[in-house]
């Protein structure tokens, strides 16, 4: 019995041995991680090392936007509420001091609201957090004899110190400045947007995940290709933590590092010399009274890939200076300088959208090429009376897209059916989100039309119908190429830098199902339009073999109409599809906007022909 | 003159039944604690351990030649010796160190009595014991009782709870294997938890620092700037940083940085978890528990009572403070204030534990000749 006593007790201590060993491994492997090195590590020299922001270009590496080396000015956190910085700062900088005032007062909020953060996570009082040791920029991209007077005699200015910084620089600013778009410190909203996403880096994380994270200071990009591109673009900061670690005979320096990233280049689909030939023709329209232009826009796409070559807006601005002439810029509510027309603005199409009409009543069987119909200048529908331009006789489909004729058209759209219509429209991307790569773009409409003076208004493009430029140049590609709906790209591809491709841009489309006899009818009747009986004959388009449609959408309000004209070129082997718009202009398609194309094409006639 | 000396004092030795594993085993564990005191305080205190190591092997020796048979029936004078020695601390004598009166003061080191008393206590109840078949009687639980609660009570004064505390098992593990009914020993540990509660609540007994060390231990939350919380989370964290490599010997962060507590005597499980890692520390751990199951096979195959229950005592002392010292490091103890026997720095803890081995090994040695001298006379 006591033998037995004997082996109870010895195996309770080896019951008590596989306990605590099990334990061990629980501690020693499950929880490892709970211990942070960091926390025990005296630390000599913790920082983050800034990443460069990636620059924007065009096609062929023209520079919309890049990063150049500045210096900002600083205060250190404690001497922000002091009086003596600001009379310095104001008197260097010039900037007025209830400026300098204000921001002193945006960054103390915003320390003290990450200090109250970290007091309330630790559950500690009073915490001193890293922000508070550190100074903050107060005037950004300050002159380098500012910089140099500030470095050359700190002890005059106390509290003051000048960073090594960056800021975005604008080569050709006024080039496309709506597709480069803006970057701006990080506002309260985007900072919540940016903490919802978990995407903020705060004090108290560890160093080691700063990586693409946001500080509350920094900077996003906020429009346009910058906020669309913000993660190719933006970069990711490096590391250094140097600690001591404790060695039994020495105490060893150790740092761990992480190299930056700098983000990457982004090349846009934009050609320089598409783009200016089609900010000059927007200008110098604008400069031409007989063309009324005063505000509009330009799109050329390529029908083989829906790259976008050119996206012109008028009026604009230039990325370098018109921070200077916000106020001004803003102020013209009525031209709106800041709206990127090609995609944000829609309007509705006038004529143009009678290429819709002629394939839903092609496709639909309600109409043939060789169909006629007889124009006497008026015509009544279910008792309303409805005019068309001029009286225009017996014509078939080529001869009224070629005199744009409405008579023809309220015929076979209701032959063919208001939904029919409708939905030939949308097929063709009208009133759909194109999938353009822009932040903010509009979608308009294409309205359902069943009552017979809705389907005659949609027939001709007037009424609720509502496109941007941008899906009318895609439209017209559509139809150049044979039906295939690219999805319109400003990006071409973004390269690191070392120079890899690290992405790009592939086509994508959707196919429309098209007759081919629907195909040639349509492309014979839009190549009349520019040629010698056409509505578009006197903007001298015949030498670029264009082949387009010409639109006049009348706006009953202000008597004022918006003039398009839309097409692909050359015609027989179609290379770019383009619409040009002119806003609340006296004029029309053919007389006001046909010859802004003109314009453009005659400065990139030659590289359109040389195109592959 | 010399021969006749060495018969008194060994009686009849026999020399190739020495047990080799245990004083090897000690030795190593020994040397694992040796490496870890350098790592923790200095290369001096190793040194001194590594002498103490040394003078443990003479006494291990001394011991085992010894006939243990001679301590019985002087047990109870050796360990009245021991209770006055206690008392002694109290004369001027004594010495306090950290508000706690310890320790003697001879010069070389301080030795600290209440360790010798646990083996005492392990001799005079083996003594008490192995004279009675059964042991069915509460009342005949009146002594040992009394001799082990006047011992604890001495040293609970000084105060030393932790080394208090060891005088349990002592007394649980000879009594278990002397025979002990275990219906009367549950009694007696419900007896012993009735009176922890009794001193809770009785002001003046406990002190508010073991209050503390209780509470943060049942609950870890009620008071995290304590520094019972404090100790008990650094020696997980200790543990935590080891790892399955460990960081190595002599690069423990937390060690190094001085923030596990009493780390080359109370703590020093932490040190070695921390440096060593999950492995070699697993390593050592079987080590320990080699030796307790040889201790073990020793206890089995004595059948002299006697001897039996002095090997079983100092089995279960060793093998109580050993895994205690591990539990609580591994945070599954409250913190009592608990050496690590053979690793942990302490002359007299060192020199116990190697007497109390080498009592083992003389019951071993000495084994054959109760039936020589039984026949002979």
């Amino acid at each position: 019995m006591l033998s037995r006593r004997v082996y109870i007790l010895v195996g309770l201590f080896g019951l008590a041995f596989l306990v605590l060993l099990g334990r061990l491994a629980q501690v020693q492997i499950l929880w490892h991680d709970r211990f942070d090195l960091s926390r025990y590590t005296r630390a000599s020299g913790n920082h983050l090392v800034e990443t460069v922001r990636g620059g924007i270009y065009t096609r062929w590496g023209t520079p919309l936007a890049r990063q150049v080396p500045a210096f900002d000015l600083a205060v250190s956190y404690d001497d922000l509420p002091k009086d003596e910085w600001k009379e310095q700062v104001s008197r260097l900088c010039g900037v007025p001091r209830e400026k300098l005032e204000e921001k002193a007062q945006r960054i103390i909020r915003r320390v003290e609201r990450i200090r109250r953060a970290v007091e309330k996570r630790t559950g500690m009082e009073r915490v001193r957090v890293v922000e508070q040791n550190q100074a903050h920029p107060v005037v950004r991209d300050v002159p380098p004899e500012v910089a140099a007077a500030v470095r050359a005699a700190p002890e005059a200015f106390p509290g003051i110190v000048i960073h090594e910084g960056a800021r975005r620089e604008y080569p050709n600013g006024a080039l496309a400045p709506h597709v480069v778009g803006g970057v701006n410190d990080l506002n309260p909203e985007q900072w919540k947007k940016v903490c919802r996403e978990g995407r903020q880096w705060t004090g108290g994380m560890p160093l080691s995940q700063i990586g693409a994270r946001y500080k509350m200071d920094d900077r996003i990009g906020s429009s346009g290709m910058e906020k669309e591109y913000e993660d190719l673009l933006r970069g990711r900061r490096g590391y250094v933590r140097n600690y001591l670690a404790f060695g039994l005979l020495k105490v060893e320096k150790v740092s761990r590092e992480a190299p930056p990233e700098p983000g990457c280049d982004v090349y846009l689909t934009l050609r320089e010399d598409f783009q200016r030939a089609a900010n000059e023709a927007l200008q110098r329209a604008s400069g031409m009274p007989q063309l009324d232009f005063d505000r509009g826009a330009l799109v050329i796409v390529d029908v083989r890939s829906g790259a976008v070559l050119a996206a012109a807006t008028f009026p604009s601005y230039d990325l370098s200076t018109y921070r200077e002439r916000l106020d001004e810029i803003a102020k013209d509510k009525e031209r709106a300088p800041f709206l990127f027309r090609p995609v944000q603005a829609a309007l509705p199409t006038g004529s143009v959208y009678k290429v819709i009409t002629a394939i839903a009543g092609l496709e639909e069987g309600a109409i043939t090429p060789a169909t006629t119909f007889t124009c006497h200048r008026r015509e009544v529908f279910e008792g309303r009376a409805f005019h068309c331009t001029g009286s225009h006789g017996t014509l078939a489909l080529l001869e009224a897209i070629e005199r744009s004729c409405n008579i023809y058209f309220y015929h076979t759209a209701l032959a063919a059916g208001g939904p029919a219509l409708t939905r030939w429209g949308r097929r063709f991307g009208l009133g759909m989100p194109t999938g353009v790569d822009f932040p903010f773009e509009t979608t308009g409409r294409v309205p359902e039309a069943h009552a017979t003076f809705q389907v005659i208004n949609l027939a001709i493009g007037q009424g609720k119908l509502l496109c941007t430029p941008l899906q009318v140049a895609n439209m017209m590609a559509a139809v150049a190429n044979g039906g295939r709906l690219y999805r319109p790209h400003f990006f071409h591809h973004a390269s690191n830098s070392e120079g890899e491709i690290v992405r790009e841009q592939r086509p994508q489309f959707k196919r429309i199902a098209l007759h081919e006899t629907t195909l040639s009818a349509v492309r014979e009747g839009m190549r009349l339009v520019a040629q010698k009986r056409g509505t578009a004959r006197h903007a001298d388009l015949e030498r670029f073999r264009v082949a387009g449609k010409t639109g006049t959408a009348e706006q009953e309000a202000s008597g004022l109409n918006h003039a398009w004209f839309a097409g692909y070129a050359p015609y027989e082997n179609p290379k770019i599809a383009f619409a040009v718009v002119s806003e609340s202009t006296t004029g029309h398609g053919g007389s006001h906007a046909a010859p802004i194309l003109g314009m453009a094409l005659e400065r990139i006639w030659d590289e359109v022909e040389r195109m592959q | 003159m010399l021969r006749k000396l060495l018969k008194s004092f060994a009686g009849d030795v026999s020399w190739r039944r020495m047990p080799w594993p245990l004083p090897l085993l000690a030795l190593a564990l020994t040397l694992i604690g040796a490496a870890f005191i350098w790592s923790s305080h200095s290369e001096a205190l190793a040194l001194k351990h590594c002498i103490f190591a040394l003078i443990g092997i003479v006494v291990f020796a001394l011991a085992a030649i010894f006939d243990y048979r001679r301590l019985s029936g002087v047990t109870f004078l050796l360990y009245l010796l021991g209770i006055l020695t206690l008392a002694g601390l109290w004369s001027p004598l004594g010495v306090t160190r950290n508000y706690a009166r310890r320790w003697y003061d001879v010069g070389f080191f301080l030795v600290q009595p209440s360790e010798p008393m646990k083996l005492l206590l392990a001799l005079a109840l083996a003594d008490y014991f192995r004279s009675q078949r059964r042991w069915q009687r509460l009342r005949d639980l009146v002594y040992p009782i009394t001799i082990t609660g006047a011992g604890m009570f001495l040293i609970v004064i000084e105060p030393d709870f932790g080394t208090a505390l060891m005088l349990a098992p002592v007394f649980f593990g000879v009594a278990f294997l002397g025979g002990v009914r275990m219906r009367n020993l549950v009694l007696l540990v419900v007896l012993g938890v009735a009176l922890l509660c009794a001193a809770w609540f009785t002001p003046g007994v406990m002190r508010p620092y073991q209050k503390a060390r209780l509470i943060s231990f049942i609950n870890p939350e009620a008071n995290p700037e304590s520094s019972a919380a404090y100790n008990a989370e650094q020696a997980m964290l200790a543990v935590c940083a080891g790892g399955v490599k460990g960081q190595g010997w002599g690069r423990g962060v937390l060690n190094r940085l001085g923030r596990v507590p009493e780390r080359h005597t109370d703590f020093i499980f932490p040190v070695i978890a921390e440096e060593w890692g999950l492995v070699r520390t697993g390593g050592m751990m079987l080590l320990q528990t080699f030796l307790i199951f040889y201790l073990g096979l020793l206890t089995l195959r004595n059948r002299e009572p006697f001897g039996r229950l002095v090997a079983g005592g100092v089995l279960s002392l060793f093998g109580f403070q050993t895994f205690l010292h591990i539990a609580i490091g591994l945070g599954f103890a409250p913190i009592t204030g608990l050496t690590l026997p053979l690793a942990s720095y302490g002359g007299s803890s060192l020199l116990t534990t190697y007497a109390g081995f080498g009592l083992v090994a003389s019951t071993r040695m000495h084994r054959d000749i109760v039936f020589s001298d039984a026949t002979t006379g």
